[in-house]
C-alpha cells in the first residue's frame, strides 16, 4: 500500500498532462492514458534532475508538484467542464482500487537483468546523480526502468514491486478505451462493441509472454505499452484532424526511447510512417520530432561522456551515432517534399526488404540460424503459442478487406519492426530456442500494436450495415 | 453477410485463443522455474534476492547486500584481482575501498575456522562462501581468501594482523 500515493501522483500527473497538451476533447481518454504518460514524464523529469546531481524526496515531489501547477496554469482558460470531471473521478478511484490491491503484495518477477535493474535504481535514488562509472554501468540497458525504480525514494520501500503490474493494468485498460474511442472516430457504434473490444484486450494481454512480463521487472513491457500508445494516439489524431492531440506524444516516444537501447531506432522506424506521411500541419509534426530529437541529443550525449569505448553494448561512437540519427530524422521530415514524404512507407518496406535480403546474402547461415530459432519460438514455445498464428493468419485473411484509413503505422510498421529484430541479430550470437532468448522478448512490443490493429479492422465487421 | 461471418469468425478466434491463454498460463504457472513465473515474494529486496532460485542473483546477496547491512560506511581493503567490484561496493555496499596489489592470504586451517565462527554468530549464511566477521570498533576491513581455493573471508584488518602474527 505504500507505494499509492506515489503512483496516483503519477496518474494525476498524466492526467493533467493529457488535459493540457493531449486528446482533452475525450477525458475518459485522458484518464486511462494517465498513469503511463506520468511516469513517462516523471522519469524524463528525474533524468534532469539526475544529470543536474540534485535528484531526492524534496526535488521529486517539486518536480511533480510543478507540473500538474504548470498544466493547471495551462487549462485557466479553458477549464474542464462539470461531466469530465465526473469522468476523471470516477476512474481515479477505479484506479486508486486497482493499485491498492496489486501493491499489496509482491508478485513480481525477479532476474540476473532485473536485479542489475533494481540495483541501478537504488544506486541513482542513494547518489541522486551521475556518480563516476555509473552512466557506464546504465548503458548496458535502458534506462527507463532504473530512473522509475529510482522514485522508490519518494516511498518508504528499497524497491517498486508494484511498478510493472500497475503499468501492465493500466496499459490494458488504455488499450480498452483507446480501441473504443478509435472505433468511436470510424463511426463503428453497435451493440456489443464495447464487449467486442473488451474481448480482444484480453486475447491480447492474457498471452503468457505478455501476462508474465506483467509482473517482471524488465524493460520488455514497457517498450510495447508506449509503443501501442503512441501508435494508437497518433492514428486517433490523424483520423479526427487533431493537431492539438500531439505534445503529448512526446512522453510516448520518451517511453519508447528510454525503455532499450535500441528505442531510438525503434522510434525513428515508427516516426517516419507517422510523421512523414502525415496530413496533419507540419509545423506541430516538426515541432514534436524536434523536441524528441533535442531529448535523444541531450541524453545521448551526456551518455557518451560516461560509457567505455570498450563496452559491450554502447560506445561513445554509437551513442553519438543515435544522436546523429535523431537529428538526421528530424532535418529529413523538415525537408519540403510532401511526395517524398507521402512515399515514406513504400521507401521503409523497400529498405527493410533491401536489408533483409543483403543481411541473408552476406552472413546466410547466421540469419538463418536465428531466423529458424525465432520462427520457432513465436510459434511453437509455450509461453507464445497460439499468439503469432492468430495474428498471422488474420493479417492475411485481412489483406482481402477494405483496411482503415492512415494504416501505415501498423500495416508497415508491424512488418519492418519485425525485420528490424531479425536484423539487430546481425552483430551478435544468432537467436536461439528460449525463454530469455531477446527476439522471442521483442517480438512481445508488437502484440498490443497488431490486436490494436486487428480489432480496428475486424470489429466493424460485426456490425450489420443497413 | 460474408462481412459479417468474417467479425463473427475473428470474435470466435478471439475467444479460443482467450481460452487457450488462460489454460497456457494455469500449465506454464507449474512448469517453468519458480524464479521465472508471477509468485507472491517478499516485499524486501534484501530477503527477495537472500531467496532467489537463481544463484548467481543470491551470490549478489552476500558479495553486496550483506555488506552493505553489516559494514556501511566502512573501509575496505581489497586486492587488485577484485577491482572488479569496487563500482557495486562502493555504490551498492557503501564501502570505502582500497586497492592493494598483493593477495590477502590465510592457511586454510584458519580461514575455514573464522568462517565457522562467521556463520555461528549469524553473520554468514553455511551455503554462501564469503564470511563476515564483524567488530563493532573496526573502520577497516579487509578481504582475505584461503591459501587453498575455498572461503573468502572479510575481517577487522586487526584481526587479520593478529591471524598472520599467529
Amino acid at each position: 500500500m505504500t507505494q499509492v500515493p506515489l503512483f496516483a501522483a503519477l496518474h494525476l500527473l498524466g492526467v493533467a498532462l493529457c488535459l493540457a497538451f493531449g486528446p482533452r476533447r475525450r477525458p475518459i481518454l485522458c484518464a486511462a492514458l494517465g498513469f503511463p504518460i506520468g511516469l513517462a514524464a516523471m522519469v524524463a523529469l528525474v533524468l534532469a534532475l539526475l544529470a543536474a546531481g540534485v535528484f531526492n524526496r524534496a526535488t521529486g515531489v517539486l518536480a511533480i508538484a510543478a507540473c500538474i501547477g504548470g498544466c493547471v496554469w495551462r487549462l485557466r482558460r479553458a477549464w474542464p467542464d462539470r461531466a469530465t470531471w465526473i469522468v476523471l473521478a470516477g476512474w481515479t478511484a477505479g484506479f486508486l482500487a486497482v493499485v491498492a490491491a496489486l501493491t499489496r503484495y509482491n508478485w513480481s518477477i525477479l532476474t540476473y537483468d532485473s536485479h542489475y535493474i533494481l540495483m541501478m535504481g537504488g544506486i541513482l535514488a542513494d547518489d541522486g546523480g551521475f556518480a563516476p562509472k555509473t552512466l557506464e554501468y546504465l548503458g548496458d540497458y535502458g534506462i527507463f526502468v532504473p530512473v522509475a525504480q529510482a522514485l522508490q525514494i519518494l516511498t518508504p520501500e528499497n524497491h517498486l514491486w508494484g511498478l510493472a503490474p500497475v503499468l501492465a493494468a493500466t496499459t490494458i485498460a488504455a488499450f480498452g478505451v483507446l480501441l473504443a474511442q478509435s472505433l468511436d472516430a470510424l463511426g463503428v457504434r453497435f451493440r456489443g462493441r464495447n464487449l467486442a473490444v473488451a474481448l480482444v484486450a484480453a486475447a491480447t494481454f492474457s498471452s503468457y509472454m505478455l501476462f508474465r512480463h506483467s509482473f517482471y521487472i524488465h524493460t520488455n513491457f514497457g517498450t510495447a505499452a508506449y509503443l501501442m500508445l503512441f501508435c494508437g494516439l497518433f492514428w486517433l489524431a490523424e483520423v479526427e484532424e487533431a493537431p492539438g492531440d500531439l505534445p503529448v506524444l512526446f512522453f510516448a516516444l520518451v517511453g519508447i526511447a528510454l525503455h532499450r537501447i535500441e528505442g531510438v531506432l525503434i522510434c525513428i522506424l515508427f516516426l517516419a510512417l507517422a510523421v512523414l506521411p502525415s496530413r496533419l500541419p507540419r509545423r506541430t509534426l516538426l515541432g514534436l520530432v524536434a523536441a524528441w530529437s533535442a531529448a535523444i541529443v541531450g541524453w545521448h550525449v551526456l551518455l557518451a561522456s560516461g560509457m567505455s569505448p570498450t563496452s559491450q553494448f554502447l560506445t561513445p561512437s554509437r551513442c553519438y551515432t543515435l544522436a546523429g540519427l535523431s537529428v538526421a530524422f528530424l532535418a529529413y521530415a523538415a525537408l519540403p517534399f510532401p511526395r517524398l514524404h507521402r512515399a515514406a512507407p513504400a521507401i521503409v518496406a523497400a529498405a527493410f526488404t533491401l536489408g533483409l535480403a543483403g543481411a541473408f546474402a552476406l552472413r546466410t547461415s547466421h540469419m538463418t540460424d536465428s531466423a529458424v530459432a525465432w520462427g520457432k519460438c513465436l510459434m511453437q514455445a509455450p509461453y507464445w503459442k497460439g499468439t503469432w498464428p492468430v495474428i498471422l493468419g488474420f493479417a492475411a485473411i485481412g489483406l482481402a478487406r477494405p483496411a482503415p484509413r492512415h494504416r501505415w503505422l501498423f500495416v508497415i510498421g508491424v512488418p519492418a519492426y519485425l525485420a528490424l529484430i531479425l536484423l539487430l541479430s546481425w552483430g551478435r550470437d544468432p537467436y536461439y530456442f528460449g525463454l530469455g532468448d531477446s527476439g522471442s522478448r521483442m517480438a512481445m512490443h508488437l502484440v498490443p500494436l497488431a490486436f490494436f490493429y486487428l480489432g480496428l479492422k475486424f470489429i466493424p465487421e460485426l456490425m450489420i450495415r443497413r | 453477410m460474408r462481412a459479417r461471418a468474417l467479425g463473427v469468425l475473428f470474435a470466435v478466434a478471439m475467444s479460443l485463443l482467450l481460452t487457450w491463454n488462460v489454460y497456457a498460463a494455469y500449465r506454464n504457472q507449474r512448469t517453468f522455474e519458480p524464479h521465472e513465473v508471477p509468485a507472491r515474494r517478499s516485499r524486501n529486496l534484501t530477503t527477495l534476492v537472500r531467496l532467489n532460485s537463481m544463484s548467481v542473483i543470491r551470490y549478489t546477496y552476500a558479495m553486496y547486500y550483506q555488506l552493505r547491512d553489516l559494514l556501511s560506511g566502512k573501509t575496505l581493503i581489497v586486492p587488485e584481482r577484485w577491482a572488479g567490484h569496487r563500482y557495486s561496493w562502493e555504490r551498492v555496499s557503501r564501502l570505502h575501498i582500497e586497492v592493494v596489489p598483493e593477495l590477502m592470504v590465510l592457511p586454510a586451517d584458519r580461514a575455514d575456522a573464522l568462517h565457522a565462527l562467521a556463520v555461528q554468530y549469524g553473520r554468514t549464511e553455511a551455503a554462501t562462501e564469503l564470511g563476515i566477521l564483524v567488530d563493532p570498533t573496526a573502520e577497516r576491513y579487509v578481504l582475505v581468501q584461503r591459501a587453498t581455493p575455498g572461503v573468502v573471508l572479510v575481517l577487522p584488518e586487526a584481526l587479520y594482523r593478529s591471524e598472520l602474527a599467529r
